[in-house]
């Protein structure tokens, strides 16, 4: 039927939908005028009136058969029938209430995991930019020399795209930004971004109150109105109270003074998923709020570019017009490298990706997890849906006698299946609707695992990431499916089985031996290997994930975490960066070392295990001819007392000293790797290394630590004191070893309102919490992946119980016969377990088989342990054999212990 | 009675849509029609004419009004609808092209 139509016919399905009665009422007045016509008929032709009504009634074939085909004309009856079906499904299901409840809450559990997981992926990946026309706009990246894609570009890199392409309405960057804001008497951090002038525009976001940044506002030293901020809905709220002249009034910002120029409206927060910043400010203006040497230097990658296609361009064709200038885009941004570094710079590619749902670091890190995971809670699901079948398989048994009378008087097959198919669907929504209460709860719980491995990045200034959790349309109609799927996938088998039996033949048999179908536990005897496939993946997944965090926790980092705590704080505002701010440190050092409870505090620039640091190619002299990729080495700043605190061995030589300081020679500490790399065979305490053209006299060599990330090897290390740092003092860490578990930040506090009022307060974490969180990815896989496998494990046992507990059931005859001639409990346990055994051992191999074949997309995901480990499986075998014996053992020791007069008489 | 002479699937729909184009009419009166038209050769059980009936109604091929008839009974008729008779060309000409076709086979010369 061609669409147009619909508006002659949806009023039909509707007037047959509610006007029922009065439809009935016609359609027999229709049949009784044809009936009494072919009567008339008849008795013209010279019948009684009692015969003709009768071939009248012949005539017609079945009145009551003709009216119903009628109605099936109507093509609403499906809806009258689905309702008449849930009532009667609902009726069925509140008769057991046993079974609905486990049906239920084992199909929440499935249901609800793969929600969960599927609404994290939808908040990452799915959900569009809440902006006009989203699918429009485009990221625009490079990639490194390996092919990473890299989101990062510099300012002259945006500027040529800029000017070079054609294809876009226009192309906006933008680079996430933390203002300093006296709030009261404390300097605080807020959340922002500086944000280049098409930014507004092009995202097609208006202020509520005020204008947007313009093109105009974001020049060289300033638009023509000084500095500008716009502000978000929230801050607007809570700084504001949401007045009106909060527009045109003054802000004070890392100690520039900017005018408010509009207020965005509530929900928006850019183009970046995951966070929410208060104020944007225009990127020139990094001049003033930084020290301006990005957007001056070629080589500094701070910005995220986007932009609009021009109505009419497809991503191919801007893809391709991009391609062409991109030659010249590299040739006129290339940054200040070397030679061999700017070579490689100018064979990089410009590529697009959709930027339909905006950017977020978290997504190139987390999508393969979540991939991972979701394919870990279909599995489950999988699971979930073979035990309902076979929980359905046994109630078939009891329902047999209702179906056959109902196929008896004269229900039509497909009629009867859809009835059942309806039941497992009402089982499958409810156990949706619990699953989404289960999911809202659960997604959040898994959210942590992403939000702390953000937390721990940076210099401890890290935005906790907000994500939108809220279960939208997406997730309502991925729910549904699964659970209609789901419901089809469990119900579908039992319901054509429960409907195929001849009626006579069943009717007249005892529901006794109904009971003895052996095909029946046929099905279930496969499904239950099936499960324990399953279960053999999840296991093995399980163990993988558990091993590799296991390893993670277990290793050494060679710094001792417990009871050290770290306290970043931001000098970076100060206008000194050399004796002034040393002699700040050395002051807040000296407080911290007086506290009670405080055992050592020292300072540090980079915390270990953030994923960042400082990484340069040292040289020794004389021309050492050590290949450079061996002569990368981790670089950090540290204080005195700095290895004492950590825990940090010092094998040779002196740790740093007061005396190290900006006039004294310039010394080095480096750990036992570049000793035994850079110096081979010699002493090279007193030997020098050259960094950035200045040569470091070594002074001592310390036990080998992580320093960027865990998972990475050794690297090799060293350390400089902070006072001889060449580019002034950066903002450094605190650390501080206590003895036990003591709060020193609330002090610290007081002591830093004190010396310096104009820095912010820092934020305190435990080394330990660091270690933790720098492992979020492990710990999210570890402990779903484990909560998953037991999950399966349980159903899968609940499942072997069930069978052999039909089979002792069912064989209670037969068993009690051979105990009675003789048989020895051993060999009626064997009769009894013998075909499940062998059903559940291929399910065990075909499990195997799957691990080994899917264990290679875990692989980068994995520490310490490889994807095939044959321990891991055998140990995956060995506990899914555990969980089935346990499960088999009631069942065979009831069997064996049959008293055989008893199972006699009951035959 | 078997079913409809087993009429060509569809071809009950292009019969009734035809009768009703010439004029409305009730579903007595069309059976009458259809028999009377055909010759016997094609005949719609009572039963099965209901079905097809209302079929075409649904489809909003034709529409039905109570109406009176000349013994005065109040009767269901139907009649065509503009979609009916664009139906009614489309089925028309698609028979034709059948009929024609199969005629041409049939009348094939054996060598």
């Amino acid at each position: 039927m061609r669409p147009q139509d619909w508006i002659y016919t949806v009023p039909l399905r509707l007037r047959s939908l509610f006007r029922r009665n009065h439809l009935e009422q016609e359609l027999n007045e229709e049949l009784q005028f044809h009936l009494q016509h072919r009567a008339e008929e008849e008795m013209a032709k010279g019948g009684g009136e009692e015969e003709a009504r009768f071939i009248a009634l012949r005539a017609m074939e079945g009145l009551a058969q003709q009216k119903e085909a009628c109605r099936d004309t109507r093509r609403v009856n499906w809806i009258e029938d689905l309702g008449r079906d849930l009532r009667y499904a609902g009726r069925v299901l509140r008769k057991s209430p046993a079974f609905a409840s486990v049906a239920v809450l084992s199909l929440a559990l499935g249901i609800g995991a793969n929600a969960a997981v599927f609404s994290l992926i939808n908040a990452l990946l799915l959900r569009p930019l809440p902006v006009p026309a989203p699918e429009r706009l485009v990221t625009i990246f490079t990639r490194t020399e390996s092919g990473h894609p890299q989101h990062s570009l510099t300012y002259a890199l945006f500027e040529q795209i800029a000017i070079q392409s054609r294809v876009f309405s226009g192309v906006f960057a933008w680079s996430g930004h933390k203002f300093q804001m006296r709030a009261g008497s404390d300097m605080v951090h807020v959340d922002g971004a500086l944000a280049s002038g098409e930014y507004f525009s092009m995202l097609g976001v208006s202020a509520v109150i005020g204008r947007t940044l313009t093109p105009a506002d974001d020049q060289p030293g300033g638009g023509k109105d000084g500095p500008v901020a716009v502000i978000s809905d929230g801050f607007w709220s809570h700084q504001y109270q949401r007045k009106a002249s909060a527009v045109g009034s003054g802000l004070t910002l890392d100690g520039v003074r900017f005018t408010v120029i509009g207020v965005m409206p509530p929900g928006f927060f850019g183009a970046e998923v995951g966070t929410n910043p208060d104020i944007w400010a225009p990127l020139w203006m990094t001049t003033r709020v930084d020290d301006g040497h990005c957007i001056a230097s070629r080589s500094c990658w701070w910005l995220n570019v986007m932009a609009r296609l021009k109505p009419g361009i497809s991503q191919e064709q801007a893809q391709t017009a991009l391609k062409v200038v991109t030659p010249q885009v590299m040739q006129n941004a290339v940054p200040d490298w070397g030679e061999a570094g700017q070579k490689e710079f100018l064979r990089r590619p410009l590529s697009l990706a959709s930027g339909a749902n905006g950017w977020t670091e978290l997504r190139s890190e987390f999508s393969n997890p979540l991939a991972i995971l979701m394919i870990l809670v279909g599995v489950v699901l999988l699971i979930a849906c073979a035990n309902m079948a076979n929980l359905l398989l046994a109630r078939a048994s009891a329902r047999h006698r209702e179906i056959s009378v109902r196929l008896a008087v004269g229900a039509d097959r497909s009629r009867v299946v859809r009835q059942l198919l309806t039941e497992c669907l009402l089982l499958s929504v409810l156990g949706a609707i619990v699953g989404l209460l289960f999911a809202r709860w659960s997604t959040r719980l898994l959210f942590g695992f992403l939000a702390s491995k953000r937390e721990g990045s940076g210099l401890g200034f890290g935005q906790t990431p907000a994500f939108d959790l809220h279960p939208d349309w997406r997730v309502m109609l991925f729910t549904l499916l699964a659970a209609i799927v789901s419901g089809i996938l469990f119900g579908l088998m039992p319901a054509l089985r429960a409907t195929r039996i001849g009626i006579s033949a069943s009717l007249k048999e005892r529901v006794h031996n109904v009971q003895r179908d052996p095909t029946r536990i046929g099905i279930a005897r496969w499904l239950l290997a099936a499960q324990a496939a399953l279960s053999v993946l999840l296991v093995a997944g399980a163990g993988l994930f558990a091993g590799s965090l296991f390893h993670l926790l277990t290793l050494n980092p060679g710094f001792d975490p417990r009871n050290v705590t770290i306290i970043a704080i931001d000098t970076d505002k100060r206008p000194q960066k050399g004796a002034p701010l040393i002699a700040l440190y050395s002051r807040l050092l000296e407080r911290l070392n007086a506290m009670p409870g405080v055992k050592k505090a020292s300072l540090l620039w980079f915390t270990p295990l953030t994923e960042s640091g400082w990484d340069d190619l040292l040289d020794i002299p004389p021309g050492t001819a050590l290949p450079k990729d061996q002569r990368d080495t981790d670089i950090n700043l540290v204080a005195p007392h700095y290895f004492e605190v950590m825990g940090i061995a010092v094998v040779s030589g002196r740790d740093f000293r007061d005396s190290d300081n900006s006039v004294s020679e310039k010394v080095g500490i480096i750990n036992e790797l570049a000793a035994r790399k850079l110096f081979p065979h010699t002493n090279p305490i007193g030997r020098e290394v050259i960094l950035e053209k200045k040569s470091i006299r070594i002074v001592g060599v310390v036990a080998n630590t992580k320093y960027m990330d865990l998972r990475e090897p050794d690297p090799l290390t060293l350390y400089l004191p902070y006072t001889q740092a060449s580019d002034g003092v950066p903002s450094l860490s605190f650390v501080i070893k206590t003895s036990g578990d003591v709060p020193i930040y609330p002090e610290f506090r007081a002591a830093l309102h004190e010396i310096a009022p104009d820095i912010p307060v820092g934020i305190a974490k435990t080394m330990q919490k660091q270690v933790n969180d720098s492992l979020g990815r492990e710990r999210l896989m570890a402990s779903l992946s484990v909560f998953f496998g037991v999950l399966a494990l349980l159903l899968t046992s609940i499942g072997l119980y069930g069978i052999l507990s039909y089979t002792v059931a069912r064989r209670t005859g037969e068993i009690g016969v051979r105990i009675a001639l003789g048989a020895r409990p051993p060999n009626v346990i064997w009769l009894v377990v013998r075909e499940t055994i062998s059903h559940i051992a291929i399910g065990i191999v075909t499990g195997i088989v799957v691990v080994l074949a899917m264990s290679r997309l875990v692989a980068s995901l994995l520490y310490g342990i490889r994807p095939n480990d044959p321990g891991n499986l055998v140990l995956a075998v060995l506990v899914l054999t555990g969980f089935a014996t346990l499960a088999a053992y009631l069942p065979a020791r009831r069997a064996s212990r049959l008293d055989p007069m008893l199972a006699l008489r009951e035959e | 009675m078997s079913k409809p002479s087993d009429l060509v699937q569809g071809t009950l729909d292009l019969l009734l849509l035809k009768i009703l184009a010439l004029e409305p009419l009730h579903g007595w009166a069309v059976s009458q029609r259809l028999q009377q038209v055909s010759g016997d050769v094609l005949r719609v059980s009572d039963g099965s004419l209901y079905p097809a009936l209302h079929k075409l109604e649904q489809e909003a091929w034709i529409k039905a009004e109570w109406k009176t008839t000349e013994n005065n009974r109040r009767a269901k008729f139907y009649s065509l609808t503009r979609l009916g008779r664009r139906q009614l060309e489309k089925e028309a000409a698609t028979w034709s092209r059948l009929s024609d076709a199969i005629s041409r086979v049939v009348q094939l010369q054996e060598i």
